[in-house]
């Protein structure tokens, strides 16, 4: 009996569960497709959307802050002093002391984490709304954002640079110069008992102690 | 068509003055060549559809570009592509019966054309016993199916070809038990005939007038899904299981005959049960009332009995090969004998 019911309620248990799942299907057939006709119809990207990375160069103050942040070390940064004239200003009103020679991501590491946006002082770093990452060959894996420009005037001001180090370092000798011809002609009119502490008294001073200290012992 | 081929004699002098078996080898070319192109028509239209079908049931759009609206050209175009490919033989293959099991497959299922009523008038060739014809037929493409999977000399193949065979076996019987039901309420054998029958709008429609019957149309509309290997009773091509089953090996037009089939037989499956159950070319409502054509009518019923078969199958997923056989064995062959009798102690009471 219980073997005849169970045959029975199988049966009605077939067709009427066959029947609830073709309500669902048929439910679906009047729904709205997702589908989205991609190369046509260009997705909506969320605000905060991770694409590919952008840098404004003209802010970046090369400050490696964001090539320390990256995970895969995917960002390559090469700067270089700028000179005292060739001080420039980003946007937000940051002093620019260093030319920004070499600013290269390597997508191909990326793995867009997002890690590198926040740390940047100047936000010049930015992830963008874009999605198609696919290039055709592996060179362009590779933004380069450092301009050409840049590198000319770096090269250039790289000159400058060099002598303004020049001067200073004469202007330097000169005042060391007339510091020692002051003290020894105070020496001399002093005609005092040491000459020699006088001379020695100013050099270590400026290097610190630890430089000094730490140094000695490997050596 | 024979009256058709007489008719054309009678009326017009050119047809007259040739030889009878001649006018009768022409008639019996132009039906081929209508049904053939009717045949192929219902290969692109039924694929589109089914595409169309699952996409949306999946939320999807299904083809939508190629023709531009509705991607219309999109089975057109696979068709082109079917035809341009390699034919590749396995090197292992028994040539003969790998290329001879697509055009039988083929063959059987576009022999059964011949007696399908559109409608209860136009109907190629008016057999007395049309629906004995169209079960005897449909039943050779297993010999096909089982030459494709023993020739491709490969596993799936075989897996799947031994499966087609035991099932379409075991549902041979349900499906012709429930016929029988049929015949013995109409009378007659005549697929035309059985369409006259229900002529007369819905409440004159087998399925309606007879709640028996209604069961005996359930039973056949399952079977007839398990002989034709729709899902759910899709084992012998199983994809999850079997790759392909017994057309895993078949590529370029060979395949095309194997899917052209597969399409063919849901119509065939479909037109059966429309003949049988649904009132053939009878309308809901009466000609005199509602004067659509037989054929319209037909079609119309025959297409959403696809829709039905379809939307079937993109709900339900596959039965296991034991349940398959418990389905057919332990309920739809018990229960067609039941009915079987209890059409005939109604028919005695009458």
């Amino acid at each position: 009996m219980t073997q005849l019911k169970r045959y029975f309620t199988n049966i009605y248990k077939a067709i009427a569960t066959t029947l609830i799942g073709m309500s669902v299907t048929a439910r679906y057939v009047f729904k709205k497709p997702v589908t989205e006709f991609y190369p046509y119809q260009r997705p909506k990207v969320s605000p905060r959307y991770r694409g590919l990375l952008h840098n404004k160069i003209e802010d970046c103050i090369g400050c490696l802050a964001c090539a320390r942040a990256c995970p895969v070390n995917c960002i390559y940064i090469d700067t270089q002093k700028r000179s005292k004239e060739a001080v420039g200003q980003a946007s937000d009103g940051t002093p620019i002391k260093q030319w920004v020679t070499q600013f290269d991501i390597d997508m191909s590491l990326c793995m867009e984490c997002g890690l590198c946006v926040p740390p940047c002082p100047t936000h010049c770093l930015t992830m963008s709304h874009e999605y198609e990452l696919a290039v055709g060959e592996r060179q362009g894996m590779l933004l380069v954002f450092a301009t050409e420009e840049d590198k000319r005037s770096a090269k250039a001001d790289a000159e400058v640079l060099e002598r303004e180090k020049a001067e200073k370092a004469a202007k330097a000798a000169a005042a060391k110069k007339a510091a020692a011809e002051k003290k020894a002609a105070e020496a001399k009119k002093a005609e005092g008992a040491k000459p020699a502490e006088g001379e020695q008294a100013p050099e270590p001073k400026p290097d610190g102690q630890e430089g000094g200290d730490k140094e000695k012992p490997s050596a | 068509m024979k009256e058709w081929a007489d008719q054309l004699m009678a009326t017009y002098s050119l047809f007259g003055g040739l030889p009878p078996e001649v006018v009768y080898g022409m008639a019996m070319l132009f039906w081929g060549v209508v049904l053939l192109g009717w045949l192929a028509f219902l290969g692109l239209s039924l694929v589109w559809m089914e595409r169309k079908i699952s996409g949306r049931i999946q939320s999807r759009v299904g083809p939508a570009h190629v023709g531009g609206r509705f991607g219309w050209a999109q089975t057109i175009a696979d068709t082109l592509k079917l035809l341009t490919k390699e034919d590749t033989i396995p090197k292992d293959a028994d040539r003969l019966l790998f290329n001879l099991a697509p055009i039988l497959v083929m063959t059987a299922t576009f022999m059964t054309f011949a007696a399908i009523p559109f409608g209860s008038e136009l109907i190629a060739a008016d057999l007395n016993i049309g629906l004995f014809y169209i079960l005897a037929v449909s039943s050779l493409v297993v010999v096909g199916i089982i030459m494709g999977g023993w020739a491709s000399n490969n596993k799936w193949s075989l897996y799947g070809a031994m499966r087609a065979a035991a099932q379409i076996v075991s549902y041979e019987i349900p499906v012709a038990l429930s016929l029988i039901g049929v015949v013995m309420y109409v009378g007659s054998l005549n697929l035309a005939e059985i369409s006259a029958f229900q002529e007369g709008g819905i409440w004159k429609w087998n399925i309606v007038r007879n709640p028996l019957l209604f069961a005996s149309g359930i039973v056949f509309f399952v079977a007839s899904l398990a002989e034709i290997n729709r899902i759910p009773f899709d084992l012998p091509e199983a994809e999850s299981e079997l790759v392909s089953g017994y057309n895993t090996e078949y590529s370029g037009m060979k395949f095309a005959l194997f899917f052209l089939a597969e399409f063919a037989n849901m119509f065939v499956a479909a037109a059966v049960m429309t003949a049988a159950f649904l009132g053939g070319g009878s309308g809901i409502l009466p000609r005199e009332i509602l004067p659509i054509p037989g054929v319209i009518n037909f079609l119309l019923k025959v297409f959403a009995m696809i829709l039905v078969m379809m939307w079937l199958r993109w709900t339900l997923p596959r039965l296991r090969v034991d349940q398959l056989m418990y389905v057919c064995w332990k309920v739809l062959i018990p229960a067609s004998f039941v009915l079987l009798l209890a059409v005939g102690a109604v028919i005695l009471l009458q």
